[in-house]
């Protein structure tokens, strides 16, 4: 059996650009390889936006140890050729070249995940693991996201949100928008994701502080109200047509009133110790719910997955009154961070079966969108 | 030929090659040369293992190292003098051949220091040494067990020792140390009071056993098995079987413990011997088994006595080794609560059958089992128990000789009849014969062939996940490579 | 929590009650570093601590900033949060130095401070300082014509080898620089507000004889010595450090 070429695609100018070389490495590089059915080509985008392709990439202490530089100073950049495929490019005397049967992003946040290079690879009609361009392009913009899942009937915090253009202009003007919201709040910029720049407020004066803080992000500044008596659980899934979830899982926070970058990508890592857990320091896996209610959870997540358009992984967060037993959409992530492998293997998929079944749910959609008709003979040209 | 394989041969990582090959054949003289013709490429050979550097390593190393060194020097001096003296051809051509055959012709003198040492300092030494212990053998009051088989000895004489320590002084050779230097050494170190001695007796060639009997004078003799093993020495299993079995003539048929549950070891059998297997031991009748991942469980009684035991031991083959253990331990006057108690004490040894938790999955590391009755007891225990997916991971046995094709068709049915959903397997000149077994079982799960064992040793966490069943057993060395 | 003063994202924490103290962390460091003398303070004083622009989790400046620039810093900061007075300020290490340049010219106020380990004395070793000049010289003049990584990887091994963390963190060498030029030993000797000085007597970092300096020059300052080896005094003399503390603004 012939080998697939896979580039996997990571880094790239995002904020969340280490937590991607993390996700890339250790959740798809090396379970890829373990799977024995591809050969695979670590993609690694820089700060600046350089493309570059080396197997030395896919080592983590590249990265750790501070010598990336001096690398990428020695291996030239890759180029790229789009010829009715999708091809990798090492230029030199003697170029070579790797036509790349499926390209696996493994890019959070900005230039990656928000839908940009799902369109480049789009394109480039090259099969592609995960989210497509416009339901990662909804899913990367919270305002967005959430008026598409209101449309479909699911509950979501009210909220308001504004371009940050206009709150340096006139803070009176928004503010008074969001006097309809009730305090506590929560301050967001639309579009980046790992809980950067995320602040809960119970007065206006935090709240101008907030909002100032997600404005100096993004042009887009979403404000919700926060659900009472929360529990807060995220429910990864895989498919294309035929969706299948992992456990509802339920983050646990220590001392700190969300799930921000600290707790996530930082001592979460160190806290379990191993690392390998990454981001999932503390969770109750499956979270500890009523089992109507985790019933609820779940098809809460399919649904949104399915309005939102999403195709082979994503994660929709989900907020929950204990209460009044309402569940709420939070958001999606196109490509949950280390793919939720832990969630996956608790599950009863391991990573190297995961990643096998992204492959062939990539596949899966280039296939079924090729059926699609996509043009059709016209003589417009022969009558110009 | 290569680039790699000629730069490995002249790489100044040479000796260290060389010294690391002596090592891990023991410093035994065959097995090195066997192993260095079939070598092409040095640089791979100390790749899974490194080179431990004891003084005897770092002599060797500085041997090869400054004989090399005067060749090469050798060599250039006679190119030299050839090229200056214009009509000394045969110094130039002389020269040249020193310097192209260096790594051969000291890859091969460094057996000589070996030998000498061995003939003239080490095996008189031994001599006397093993004399000295036949008299404290001879001499020692306590009763003295020797354990002999193809397999499983090692396993038996540890459950033996846990369940005997627990009204008994006992003591036992360690590890593999199991041959007549070994014995030796054994009888040095004992203090005389020990109530009992338990010796373990590691065949290799014919006669081995019936002169570790002589030697060690047991009181009782256990027999674990026969299977092909050593069959470089013993050329047939009836020879090997033969030897084996003269632990029961040295006893005259007192004492002697055989497995039943060893085909090849039924025909030894001679009445008055005592057999032991999953269905008991003489008198004593197993009952109520109960077996899981944590451990194995039964009743064991004989007229109206009855106990239950459990132990942390895995797989139904185990309860043989058990209740002998709970009977000789009877026999020598432990309480019921005593056997019971040691019993329960018996876990799996390193790698041996021993399950741990990885990623909310199973895995019973067998990687130091190598032999064909382990494969049999570990595959069985994989087809009871219950698991979501069951992966089996095996580089296949080693020491088959001409039997290697027999015995890798055999493992690839056994595997088959476990029906795991994943079969790995790693990369080697059995391969093939492991895959034809498979087939001609009809295995109808995935096959996967690793050609770099350590990355997925190493990274077994992402290969498998919760209520995953995974048996790894034997993993060889590099010496076979 | 986050703001946003002077356009840079600034990363904070403020708890607990009482009389309010500003925690000023050291070159390479950020406030986590005070997190057990936090816990045992909060009881009885309000703490603000703050990532100082370029570490933690605050942006890093855009310019090459001097200690002037962080002094200005901090004071817009206490501005934007609208909090009562600062009673005193705790500074370890470079923030230590902060604090003095901040105080003495008049950018911040504070009824009391406290120096942990504090730098800014710039000339107490100079045979350290003359090596690691030396070499940077001469690196710079002989490897011109090097590919920029490469030199980079050099710079790092040279001044690891001379014991400078001005390599820390990459990104702030100009300002490293600046900061490190800047003695504040003048700024000390105009400081009348009561000091506490708490240095350790073998700190590989900060010589027991800086503390001894500035104690010298502040007039109403009170210098105690822990035997500790480390330059982190206040997390491996923990104890000692706070009830020291305690006993001062008290």
């Amino acid at each position: 059996m012939k080998k697939l070429a896979v580039a996997v695609i990571f880094g790239s100018r995002s904020t969340e650009h280490d937590v991607s070389i993390i996700t890339a490495i250790s959740s798809v590089i090396k379970p890829l390889e373990l799977s024995g059915r591809y050969n695979v080509y670590p993609v690694y985008i820089d700060k600046q936006g350089r493309w570059f392709s080396d197997p030395g990439l896919a080592s983590i202490e590249l990265y750790t140890k501070g010598n990336l530089e001096a690398f990428l100073a020695r291996i030239k950049p890759l180029q790229l050729k789009m010829n009715g495929s999708f091809e990798l490019v090492w230029p030199g005397l003697r170029p070579k070249n790797v036509k790349i049967d499926v390209a696996f992003p493994a890019t959070h946040g900005t230039h990656g995940e928000d839908g940009e290079l799902m369109g480049l690879l789009e394109m480039a009609n090259v099969a592609y693991v995960g989210c497509d361009m416009p339901s990662s392009a909804i899913a990367m913009d919270k305002a967005l996201c959430k008026s598409v899942v209101l449309s479909e009937g699911i509950l979501t915090p009210k909220y308001v949100w504004f371009y940050s253009r206009d709150f340096s202009r006139d803070n009176n003007a928004v503010l008074s928008k969001l006097s309809e919201l009730k305090y506590p709040l929560f301050v967001k910029p639309v579009h980046l994701g790992s809980s950067i720049a995320i602040a809960r407020v119970g007065n206006p004066k935090e709240l101008i502080n907030a909002i100032e803080v997600a404005a100096h992000y993004d042009d887009k500044v979403l404000v919700e109200e926060a659900v009472n008596n929360l529990i807060e659980v995220t429910v990864p899934i895989i498919g294309n047509d035929k969706l299948r979830p992992a456990f509802v899982e339920q983050p646990l926070l220590k001392s700190q009133d969300f799930f921000d970058f600290d707790s996530k990508y930082l001592h979460g890592g160190k806290k379990t110790g191993s690392g390998k857990n990454g981001s999932q320091g503390y969770s109750k896996l499956p979270a500890d719910l009523p089992p109507k209610l985790y019933k609820e959870a779940e098809a809460t997540a399919l649904a949104v997955y399915k309005a939102i358009g999403c195709s082979g992984i994503a994660r929709v967060d989900l907020l929950i009154d204990g209460k009044t037993k309402k569940v709420y959409f939070n958001e999606v992530n196109p490509l949950p961070g280390s793919l939720y492998a832990h969630n996956w293997r608790a599950k009863g998929l391991s990573n190297v079966k995961l990643v096998d079944e992204l492959i062939d749910l990539a596949l899966e959609r280039n296939i079924s969108e090729g059926k699609l008709a996509t043009g059709f003979k016209s003589s417009y040209l022969k009558q110009y | 030929m290569n680039i790699r394989i000629i730069t490995s041969l002249y790489s100044p990582r040479f000796p260290a090659a060389v010294t690391y090959m002596l090592q891990a054949s023991e410093y035994q003289s065959a097995p090195y040369l066997k192993w260095l013709w079939r070598t092409a490429d040095f640089s791979g050979v100390a790749r899974r293992r490194t080179l431990k550097r004891t003084a005897k390593a770092r002599l060797l190393e500085l041997f090869l190292a400054l004989g090399m060194l005067l060749e090469i020097l050798a060599g250039l001096s006679l190119i030299a003098y050839g090229a200056l003296s214009g009509d000394n051809a045969w110094a130039w051509e002389i020269g040249a051949a020193l310097l192209i055959a260096y790594p051969f012709i000291w890859s091969h003198l460094v057996v000589l220091p070996l030998e000498f040492g061995r003939v003239l300092i080490v095996e008189p030494k031994l001599n006397k040494d093993i004399k000295a212990a036949k008299t404290i053998y001879q001499n020692h009051p306590g009763v003295k067990i020797a354990v002999a088989g193809s397999y499983g000895k090692t396993t038996m004489k540890e459950l033996l020792k846990t369940v005997l320590s627990e009204g008994l002084k006992v003591k036992a050779t360690i590890a593999n140390k199991n041959v007549l230097s070994e014995h030796a050494k054994f009888a040095k170190s004992l203090s005389g009071d020990e109530d009992v001695l338990i010796i373990e007796y590691g065949e290799g060639a014919p006669g081995d056993v019936k002169r570790f009997a002589f030697n060690t004078h047991p009181t009782h003799g256990i027999i674990t098995g026969l299977a092909p093993a050593h069959l470089d020495k013993y050329k047939t299993l009836e020879a090997a079987g033969a030897d084996i079995f003269s632990l029961g003539e040295y006893l005259n048929g007192k004492n002697v413990y055989v497995n039943a549950e060893s085909s090849q070891a039924k025909a030894y059998i001679k009445p008055g011997y005592i057999t032991y297997g999953s269905k008991g031991v003489g008198e004593w009748r197993v009952s109520e088994v109960d077996l899981n991942i944590h451990g194995v469980s039964f009743s064991l009684s004989a007229g109206k006595t009855k106990l239950n035991l459990s132990s942390k031991l895995l797989g139904e083959h185990q309860i043989g080794a058990l209740s002998l253990a709970a009977v000789i331990g009877l026999e020598l006057g432990l309480t019921h609560d005593q056997v019971i108690a040691g019993i329960a004490k018996s876990k799996p040894f390193m790698h041996r059958m021993q399950p741990y938790e990885l990623a909310g999955a199973w895995v019973i590391d067998d990687t130091y089992n190598g032999n064909i009755e382990g494969i049999r007891a570990g595959t069985a225990l994989l087809r009871e128990l219950p698991a979501r997916r069951k992966i089996y991971v095996t580089p296949g046995l080693v020491d088959q000789g001409q039997d290697t094709k027999r015995i890798h068709n055999l493992m690839g049915e056994l595997i088959a009849d476990a029906k795991p959903d994943l079969v790995v397997l790693m990369r080697n000149s059995v391969t093939g014969f492991i895959k034809e077994g498979l087939i001609s079982s009809s295995y109808s799960g995935e096959l996967q062939v690793v050609d770099d064992p350590l990355n997925f040793y190493e990274h077994l966490d992402q290969i498998v996940a919760a209520g995953d069943l995974v048996l790894m057993q034997n993993d060889w060395t590099d010496n076979y490579a | 929590m986050n703001v946003i003063v002077d356009n840079l994202d600034i990363h904070y924490e403020l708890k607990g009650r009482g009389r309010l103290l500003m925690l000023l962390h050291g070159w390479g460091d950020d406030y986590h570093t005070y997190a057990g003398l936090m816990s045992e303070l909060e009881h009885s004083y309000q703490l603000l601590a703050l990532d100082l622009p370029g570490f933690g989790g605050s942006e890093p400046p855009k310019q090459s900033w001097n200690l002037d620039n962080y002094a200005e810093l901090t004071a817009h900061f206490m501005a934007k949060l609208g909090l009562d007075p600062i009673y005193a300020i705790i500074g370890h290490s470079n923030g230590g130095a902060l604090a003095i340049r901040a105080l003495a010219t008049g950018v911040l106020k504070a009824n009391k401070l406290v120096l942990l380990a504090s730098a800014g004395v710039r000339n107490s070793q100079p045979a350290k300082r003359l090596a690691t000049k030396s070499v940077a010289k001469v690196g710079k003049a002989t490897t011109f014509w090097l590919p920029e990584a490469r030199r980079q990887q050099l710079r790092e091994k040279l001044y690891g080898s001379v014991g400078s963390d001005m390599l820390a963190v990459p990104a702030l060498e100009e300002t490293f620089k600046l900061t490190v030029k800047q003695d504040v030993q003048a700024d000390a000797a105009q400081l009348k507000l009561a000091t506490l000085i708490i240095n350790a007597n073998h700190d590989p970092a900060i010589p027991l004889k800086d503390g001894e300096r500035f104690h010298e020059l502040i007039k109403n300052s009170r210098l105690e010595v822990l035997p500790s080896s480390s330059h982190f005094i206040h997390q491996t003399k923990a104890k000692e450090v706070v009830s020291l503390i305690e006993d001062f603004l008290s």
